[in-house]
C-alpha cells in the first residue's frame, strides 16, 4: 500500500536504514509506517500495534526460516 | 488529499431552509463575501459541526448547539438542523451527514436536552457502521488538528504560546503540529517495536535457560527479566493513569475555556456579594451609631433659643468687662493723683504741685473713689454670666446635629452601594442562568484543575523513577547478553538472539528516525514559513523566521538578532506562515477554511496574503467582507486562482441566503 503523502517520512527512514540497518528490508518499514498512519487515532492504537507486531514477527520468522535452510544446506 | 465537494445546510444559523454550496473540482480559492452578522463565522462552524459535532464561539462564549438553530424556522415549528458534507480523499468519496434534531417523542423542544445529536457516513456509496465511520473521520481529519484547517483569524494569537516554554496551550499546539506532520507514526512505531522487543527478550531468556552452555546465566537473567517486567508493568500502569489524567486535564481546560465567561460572572457575583455584605455591615454599624447619637438630638431643637441667650449674655458680659477695664485705668490715674497730693510732686512731669493745683487734685481724688469699679453685685453677676455662657456653649458643642448629618450622608452612600451591588448581582445571575449545565460544578473547575496538575506531576515523577530503575536493569541485561553472546550456543539460542538483534535494529531505526524526521521537518517548516513570511511581510529588515523545538517562529532581523515581541498584525502574519508551511509539509493535507484572516492587517499585507493564499493549500475557502479586503484587490491578486465567489445576502436579520457570484 502506498501513501504519497508519507514520502518524506519514508525517505528519512530509508536513509537511516541504508546507512545503518541494511539487514532490515524497506518493505517491512513501509508496512509498519502505513499501519501506524492508518490507525493514528487513540481508539485505533491496538489495531496499529497488532499490525506492526504481525509485520515484524512475519519478517523475523521468514529470516529465521531462511537461515535455517541455509544452515541445513551447508550441513548437507 | 482531502477536498470538499459540496455542503448543504438545513436551518443552521441564519441559513434558513435547505441551502447548498458547490465547491469547484479545480484547485483554488473560493470566497464567501458577507457583511458583519450575515453568517461567515457560522459557515466555519458548519464545517466544524459536520466534521466534529462541535461549534466554537469567540470569547469562549457558551457553546449551546440549540443556539445554532435558525430562529425563524424554529418559530414556524421546523426544529433542529442538519449539515451534509460531500468530500473526496484521494480516490474515495464520502458523504457525511450530521444533525441536531428533537428526540423522538418531543414535539415542541424548548431546551438543549430535548434534542439529540447524530451522524452517519457513507464511503463510496455504502453506509459505514458507527465504529468504522468514527475511524474514517479520525483518519481524514482528526479534531486535534482542526486548528490548522479551520481557523478564525481572531484566534491566531494563541500561536504566540509556542514561543513560551511549558504552557499547556503551547504544548497542545505543538502536539497538534506533530500530529499533522506525522511524528506519532514514528513514536508509536517505536513504542510498539519496543513491546515486541520485550517479548523477544523473554523468548531469549527461555532459550538461555534451555541452552546447555548458557544456562549458568539463566537465574541471573531471569531475575533481571522479572525486574524489568515489573518496572515495565508499573510504567505502563503509570502511563495509563497519566493518559487518563491528561485526558481529564484537557477536558477540564476545555470546560474552563468554554465556561470562562460563566466563571467570570460567578467571580463577579461572589465579589459583589462580599462587597454587599461589607456595606450592609457598615450600614448596620452606622444605624447603631445613629441610635446612640439620636439620644442627644433634642439639644439641636433648642439651638436657636440657646443662641439668643448666648447673644444676650455676651452683650452683658461685654458691658461689665468694659466697666471693669475702666476701673483698672481709673485706678492708675487715681494712683498718680494720690501720689501728686501726698508727695506734692507730679509723677508725670516731676514738677512741684502747690497751691490751687494741689486743691483741685485733692478734690478730684475724693470724687474718683466714689465713681470707681463694679459693685459687689455686678462682680457676682459677671462670674455668673461667664458660667452660664460656658454651660450654654457646652450644650451646643455636644449637639449631635453635625454628627447625625455625617451619619445620614454615610448611610445614603452605603444604601446606594448596596442597591447597586444588588442590581449587578441580579444582572450577572440572569446571564449565568443561560448556562444549562451545573453551574456549581463550574465553580469547582479551577480547584479540580489544580488537583489534576498535582496528580500529573506526581505520576510523572514516579514514572521517571521507574524508568531510571528500568534503564539500570536493561544495562545489566545488556552486559549479560554480551557474555552469553561469546558462547557458541545451540540453534534455539542463536535463533532467539538473531530475532532480537533484528528487532533491536528496527527499534533503533524508529528511535533515530523520530529525531531525524523532527529535525528535517523543523528545517523545512522554517524554510517554507520564511518564504511565505517574506512574501507577505515585505519589510526588508525582516529577513527570515527562526524555529524553536516547539515549532514556535521568531522573526529574524537583518542584523541576525531575533525581533523581541511583535505586533498583533505580525503575529497574524507569522501564524499564517506557519500554517502554510505545515500544509506544505504534512502527510495529512486538506483544505483550509479561513474566517477573517485580514482583520488586523493593513492594505499592503492584505494584498500580499491574498496573493499567497493559493500557495497555502490546494483548496482555500475564505470568509470575508468587502472592506476587510477590497474585492478588486482580491481579484487582481488571485487571478485564475479565484475559482468561485459566493455572497451572503440578507433576507431578514435571522435569514441569510447564499448566492453564487457577487451582485
Amino acid at each position: 500500500m502506498e501513501r504519497n503523502n508519507l514520502k518524506e517520512l519514508l525517505r528519512v527512514l530509508e536513509e537511516l536504514r541504508a546507512e545503518q540497518f541494511p539487514d532490515i528490508p524497506m518493505q517491512v518499514i513501509n508496512d509498519i509506517v502505513v499501519a501506524q498512519y492508518d490507525n493514528l487515532s487513540e481508539d485505533d492504537r491496538m489495531s496499529a500495534r497488532a499490525k506492526t507486531t504481525e509485520t515484524i514477527m512475519q519478517f523475523l520468522n521468514d529470516v529465521a526460516a531462511k537461515e535455517k535452510e541455509v544452515e541445513s544446506a551447508k550441513l548437507s | 488529499m482531502l477536498s470538499f465537494r459540496s455542503m448543504t445546510l438545513v436551518n443552521f444559523g441564519p441559513y434558513k431552509g435547505e441551502q447548498k454550496i458547490e465547491f469547484p473540482k479545480r484547485d483554488g480559492v473560493v470566497i464567501f463575501w458577507g457583511d458583519n452578522g450575515r453568517g461567515k463565522t457560522t459557515l466555519l462552524n458548519a464545517f466544524r459541526f459536520a466534521l466534529f459535532g462541535t461549534i466554537q464561539r469567540r470569547n469562549n462564549a457558551l457553546n449551546s448547539l440549540m443556539s445554532m438553530e435558525n430562529s425563524e424556522a424554529h418559530a414556524s415549528g421546523d426544529y433542529g438542523f442538519q449539515i451534509i458534507l460531500n468530500m473526496k480523499n484521494d480516490q474515495d468519496d464520502y458523504l457525511l451527514t450530521r444533525e441536531f434534531m428533537p428526540r423522538p417523542g418531543v414535539h415542541t423542544p424548548t431546551k438543549e436536552e430535548d434534542y439529540a445529536k447524530g451522524y452517519y457516513l457513507k464511503k463510496n456509496g455504502s453506509r459505514l457502521s458507527h465504529e468504522d465511520a468514527k475511524h474514517e473521520l479520525n483518519t481524514l481529519l482528526p479534531e486535534r488538528v482542526s486548528r490548522f484547517f479551520l481557523f478564525d483569524g481572531e484566534l491566531l494569537q494563541e500561536y504566540e504560546e509556542l514561543l513560551i516554554d511549558d504552557t499547556t496551550t503551547g504544548e497542545r499546539i505543538k502536539n497538534a503540529i506533530e500530529r499533522i506532520l506525522g511524528v506519532p507514526v514514528l513514536t508509536n512505531a517505536r513504542q510498539d517495536t519496543d513491546d515486541i522487543r520485550n517479548t523477544l527478550n523473554k523468548q531469549k531468556t527461555k532459550a538461555v535457560q534451555n541452552d546447555s552452555q548458557a544456562n549458568k546465566f539463566a537465574n541471573t537473567l531471569n531475575a533481571i527479566e522479572t525486574g524489568i517486567e515489573e518496572h515495565r508493568k508499573h510504567i505502563n500502569d503509570l502511563d495509563q493513569e497519566l493518559k487518563v489524567q491528561y485526558k481529564e486535564q484537557i477536558h477540564i481546560e476545555d470546560l474552563m475555556r468554554k465556561t470562562e465567561q460563566l466563571r467570570e460572572w460567578q467571580s463577579e457575583i461572589d465579589s459583589l456579594r462580599k462587597s454587599k455584605a461589607r456595606n450592609e455591615k457598615a450600614r448596620d454599624e452606622q444605624l447603631l451609631e445613629m441610635r446612640a447619637t439620636a439620644k442627644d438630638m433634642w439639644r439641636g431643637m433648642l439651638r436657636r433659643r440657646i443662641d439668643e441667650c448666648l447673644s444676650d449674655l455676651r452683650d452683658r458680659i461685654s458691658l461689665l468687662e468694659v466697666r471693669k477695664n475702666q476701673k483698672t485705668i481709673l485706678d492708675k490715674v487715681v494712683g498718680d493723683i494720690r501720689k501728686a497730693v501726698t508727695e506734692r510732686t507730679c509723677p508725670v512731669c516731676e514738677q512741684a504741685v502747690e497751691g490751687n493745683a494741689w486743691e483741685i487734685l485733692n478734690k478730684r481724688l475724693q470724687e474718683s473713689v466714689l465713681e470707681a469699679g463694679l459693685t459687689v453685685e455686678e462682680q457676682d453677676e459677671l462670674l455668673k454670666v461667664r458660667g452660664r455662657i460656658d454651660l450654654l456653649s457646652g450644650m451646643l458643642r455636644d449637639s449631635a446635629r453635625s454628627k447625625v448629618r455625617a451619619i445620614e450622608s454615610q448611610l445614603a452612600s452605603l444604601g446606594l452601594d448596596i442597591d447597586s451591588d444588588g442590581t449587578r448581582i441580579q444582572e450577572y445571575q440572569k446571564r449565568a442562568a443561560e448556562y444549562s449545565g451545573d453551574s456549581e460544578a463550574v465553580r469547582e473547575l479551577p480547584v479540580k484543575h489544580l488537583r489534576i496538575m498535582q496528580k500529573i506531576d506526581n505520576l510523572a515523577s514516579s514514572k521517571k523513577g521507574e524508568s531510571e530503575k528500568l534503564d539500570e536493569l536493561r544495562g545489566k541485561r545488556e552486559q549479560l547478553m554480551i557474555q552469553i553472546g561469546r558462547l557458541a550456543g545451540g540453534s534455539a539460542l542463536k535463533e532467539a538472539t538473531r530475532k532480537l538483534d533484528l528487532c533491536n535494529h528496527i527499534y533503533s531505526l524508529f528511535e533515530q528516525g523520530v529525531g531525524k524526521y523532527r529535525e528535517k521537518l523543523r528545517s523545512k517548516i522554517e524554510h517554507d514559513a520564511t518564504d511565505l513570511f517574506v512574501s507577505i511581510s515585505g519589510d526588508p529588515d525582516y529577513t527570515s523566521l527562526q524555529i524553536n523545538s516547539s515549532y514556535g517562529l521568531s522573526i529574524v532581523h537583518r542584523t541576525g538578532s531575533l525581533v523581541p515581541g511583535r505586533s498583533s498584525g505580525y503575529e497574524h502574519i507569522v501564524a499564517l506562515s506557519l500554517i502554510g508551511a505545515l500544509h506544505k509539509n504534512a502527510p495529512m493535507r486538506g483544505p483550509i477554511i479561513m474566517d477573517s484572516p485580514f482583520f488586523r492587517l493593513d492594505k499592503t499585507h492584505k494584498k500580499n496574503i491574498a496573493r499567497t493564499l493559493p500557495h497555502m493549500a490546494d483548496q482555500v475557502i475564505l470568509l470575508a467582507y468587502n472592506g476587510e479586503i477590497d474585492r478588486g484587490v482580491a481579484l487582481d491578486e488571485l487571478k485564475d486562482n479565484l475559482v468561485r465567489e459566493y455572497s451572503l445576502q440578507r433576507v431578514s436579520s435571522m435569514h441569510t441566503h447564499i448566492e453564487q457570484g457577487v451582485s
